[in-house]
This record gives C-alpha cells, sequence and structure tokens, in this order.
C-alpha cells in the first residue's frame, strides 16, 4: 500500500457485510493483499 | 520525505535535543491528514479494536502518553498506544491481532515470524526502493 488510507480502504472492504456474504469478494481482496486466507483463519 | 544517515551518536544527540523540546511530539502533523479521523470512526462504525504500537528510545521514558495526546488531538478519542522494545510480532502474538499495519519491512517481517497476524507495509516511497523488490531484482540478476 502506498498510503494508510488505501490500507483503510482495503480492510474496510473485507470487513464489509457484503464481502463477508460473498467470499468471492473476500478472496479477491486477500489476494490484491498478497494474502491467501482470511486473517482470523 | 528526507532520509538522514545519521551516527549513533548523532541519533543519541538529537533524541536528547527532541526530549528537550516541551509538547515536542504533539506539535507533529499528520502525514496524511485527515487519516486518524477517518481510522476513530471506522473503528468506532465497525467495532475495531485498534492499537497503536510505537517504539522510542529506552532512554526516551514519557510512556505512551505524547503519542496518546497526539492521536487525540487528531481525532482518536481514547486511543490504545503500547510502546514497544522489541518485536512488533511477539507484541502482535501476545494480543491476538489480526492485523497489523507498519511503515517499516522490518516490523512486518517480525509480525510474520513472530505472531500469527497479517502484516501491510505501508511504503510511501518508490516502489522500486521496496526492499523486496530490491531482493527480486537482485536474485534475478
Amino acid at each position: 500500500m502506498k498510503t494508510v488510507g488505501e490500507c483503510l480502504d482495503i480492510l474496510t472492504q473485507v470487513d464489509s457485510p457484503d464481502a463477508r456474504e460473498q467470499p468471492g469478494v473476500l478472496d479477491r481482496v486477500m489476494r490484491l493483499l498478497g494474502l491467501k486466507e482470511p486473517a482470523n483463519a | 520525505m528526507m532520509k538522514l544517515n545519521m551516527t549513533s551518536r548523532q541519533q543519541r544527540r538529537l533524541w536528547r535535543h527532541i526530549g528537550s523540546i516541551e509538547n515536542f511530539w504533539e506539535t507533529l502533523a499528520e502525514l496524511e491528514p485527515g487519516v486518524i479521523q477517518r481510522l476513530a470512526a471506522i473503528a468506532t462504525e465497525r467495532r475495531w479494536e485498534v492499537i497503536f504500537l510505537t517504539k522510542r528510545p529506552r532512554r526516551q521514558a514519557h510512556g505512551a502518553g505524547p503519542d496518546q495526546r497526539w492521536l487525540a488531538s487528531k481525532g482518536f478519542a481514547l486511543p490504545s498506544v503500547y510502546v514497544v522494545q522489541g518485536s512488533r510480532g511477539r507484541i502482535a502474538h501476545a494480543l491476538d491481532v489480526d492485523i497489523v499495519v507498519d511503515d517499516r519491512p522490518e516490523n512486518c517481517l517480525d509480525v510474520v515470524v513472530d505472531s500469527k497476524a497479517r502484516a501491510i507495509l505501508v511504503w510511501r516511497e518508490d516502489e522500486s526502493s521496496c526492499p523486496r523488490r530490491r531482493s527480486a531484482s537482485a536474485s534475478a540478476s
């Protein structure tokens, strides 16, 4: 990430109800972060 | 952002000087104006528990007070601040933190090695100067 603001954008996407209900969205965001699974897995 | 190549002695002198300035920390501006307030608003809305980890020389024995006052002045009321001396990863592990955001690669490495938390690096400089990129290009050559 270039900024903390960008970081907050991503984290709010990961934590949104939509993302939680749509694993595909979460997977995409996690891939964007270079992560393979949710942080609390 | 300007980087200074200072010797240990120069750094000690600088920290001594900073320690002599009253309310020094509170005078510092945000690198990203408004981002602390935004974080506070999101944390309240999403019920995130946010802990600020900070590091400074052991001799600067102010505790977390200056950091808390600074964060509060930027819009984050009652912030939890932990002054770290060792690995942030061990702190992240002890506190069962999910994600650590840091602007130093070595701190992110600590987090990845010493905890189950995910590390997010905020790299404000040119991407080509990011250590991972450097080592990748070095190994390719």
